[in-house]
């Protein structure tokens, strides 16, 4: 209790000086970072999801196998975009630009990064089979309850 | 220098976003109609959430890049510039929340496997005692049955022996050449078949004990001590077996003597306390297969044994479950013995002896309340 209160005391006491009041700071360029982090934290998620559902019983159930396997790709997708982001700061300003009298941009591919900044545009090619393998399994999921259900009817 | 256009990506983008609205949709509903199907399931709730932060996550970041696309080509960037940052909040936001609904994966399914646990120990529960109550009603069966066949016989047996006598005084006052000697000889004849339709009878009742069989001792003292491990556990009361390394067979049935043993052990375990240990022993002894229960418990006092297997006495102790006048109905069916010794402060002894055959076993040392 006494190390408790001894530091409620030291942060009031932070309260009586006036100078330098670190209560709000500035969050102009926090905004990409916070997304980063986001991202991060869906991956380590997405990860520690991943590995114990393979370790429990569920693993062996068709519907699952498909749900884990989504998480792996999701997890791949969630990491392609992070690097897209950094990226989108690293290549030139003038890398993407559009041409007059044009609604598509075009991008100039000047170095490495110009051209996986191009690839990894294509994100969907991993977001979207994701997305389908959760919609597989969860269909199997349900199919499996049902089946299960109307037997057990059967049997009563 | 090569350029590239952006058209396959913007066409991508564009057909993803909508492809990823749609089956995060589907996915939705498929994870809804299973919690909607399952509503305790902890695990069909949580595949809810997760399918639900997914949806919203498709949504934000689909509708962005749609907008984007959108307005970029209708010439409005500048509107996209001012919508960019909360959409890239939004999904800044969905990220997390899917994170941290996925985070609680890890305990859904520690709930998940105890329940799964929990269902399998009652489910065998249910089977014991779906089998006990088929032999107790098989035990009650024969009872009633054999009760009959001797009220029966008891209740015809004794007008039958009458009626014979009488004819057969009749037939030796009667002339032998008379027509009425031969109507009393019938009567005679229908008599005695009544006396063997009693005889009959008579022999339903060692026709009993058909719900018994040759039986090892000690698998079932091990399963009854299984059943009170849970309870004993919490209480923290140690069970400490020490079974005969020898199978020890007798003629008895299974789910009765599981079901008194569970039950001398559920009593010992919630009269003792923290640290007091129960000894479950079995050996072969001179009187037959021998079952010893010791504990270091409170003990019970002399008055409350002499009268401990009386069906109408309640005992703080022994209150728990069918009741020891069960235990002995139990015990006696096989034709064994129950006793109890205790010093009060010093803990309680109940042993059981049952024969190896039944009918083996006619009595037990004194020193003790036996039945």
């Amino acid at each position: 209790m006494a190390p408790l209160l001894y530091t409620v005391f030291l942060l009031l006491l932070g309260c009586l000086l006036p100078d330098n009041a670190l209560a709000f700071q500035p969050h102009a360029y926090s905004g990409l970072y916070i997304h980063q982090l986001a991202h991060f934290f869906l991956i380590v998620s997405l990860f520690f999801f991943a590995v114990k559902a393979r370790q429990t019983r569920l693993a062996s159930l068709k519907g699952w196998q498909y749900i884990i396997t989504g998480t792996w790709l999701l997890m791949l997708w969630s990491a392609a975009t992070m690097v897209g982001h950094f990226l989108d700061l690293d290549i030139s300003e003038d890398a993407l630009f559009l041409p007059p009298g044009a609604n598509i941009p075009l991008l100039r591919l000047s170095g490495w990064q110009e051209a996986l900044y191009y690839i990894l545009k294509f994100d969907h090619f991993i977001a979207v089979p994701a997305m389908f393998l959760f919609y597989r399994g969860l269909k199997l999921l349900r199919e499996g309850q049902a089946a299960s259900s109307s037997s057990g009817q059967n049997r009563s | 220098m090569i350029t590239i256009s952006m058209l396959p990506v913007w066409i991508l983008d564009f057909g993803g976003a909508v492809a990823l609205i749609v089956l995060s949709g589907l996915c939705l509903k498929h994870a809804h109609a299973l919690a909607r199907a399952d509503r305790e399931s902890p695990l069909a709730i949580f595949l809810l959430w997760f399918c639900g932060a997914l949806f919203a996550l498709a949504l934000s970041r689909s509708s962005g890049h749609i907008l984007k696309h959108l307005l970029t080509l209708s010439g409005k960037e500048d509107l996209w510039l001012f919508l960019a940052p909360y959409s890239g909040s939004i999904n800044s936001m969905t990220f997390i929340v899917i994170a941290s609904v996925t985070l609680f994966f890890n305990r859904i399914e520690t709930i998940m496997e105890r329940m799964v646990r929990d269902r399998e120990k009652i489910e065998k529960n249910s089977q014991d005692l779906f089998r006990l109550n088929k032999d107790i009603e098989a035990v009650i069966a024969e009872r009633t049955r054999a009760a009959m066949a001797l009220r029966i016989a008891h209740e015809v047996r004794n007008p039958v022996t009458i009626i014979g006598g009488m004819v057969r005084r009749l037939l030796n006052a009667y002339p032998s050449e008379e027509e009425g000697r031969l109507k009393l000889i019938h009567i005679l004849d229908q008599a005695r078949k009544l006396e063997n339709l009693v005889s009959k009878f008579e022999s339903v009742r060692p026709e009993s004990k058909k719900i018994f069989a040759p039986l090892d001792l000690n698998p079932i003292v091990t399963e009854a001590m299984e059943s009170v491990q849970e309870e004993a556990r919490l209480k923290e009361v140690s069970l400490v077996p020490a079974l005969s390394p020898t199978p020890l067979f007798f003629h008895g049935n299974s789910s009765l003597i599981k079901i008194a043993i569970a039950h001398l052990l559920r009593n010992a375990v919630h009269a003792c306390g923290k640290q007091n240990r129960i000894i479950i022993a079995t050996e072969m002894t001179s009187s037959g297969c021998q079952v010893k229960i010791t504990d270091d418990g409170p003990g019970i006092s002399k008055e409350m044994l002499e009268v401990i297997f009386d069906p109408y006495l309640h005992i703080n102790r022994l209150s728990t479950g069918l009741g020891l006048p069960y235990v002995k109905q139990i015990i006696n069916e096989h034709m064994g013995t129950v006793t109890v010794t205790s010093e009060q402060g010093k803990g309680v002894t109940v042993l059981i002896i049952l024969p190896t055959h039944l009918g083996e076993l006619t009595g037990v040392a004194g020193g003790s309340y036996a039945i």
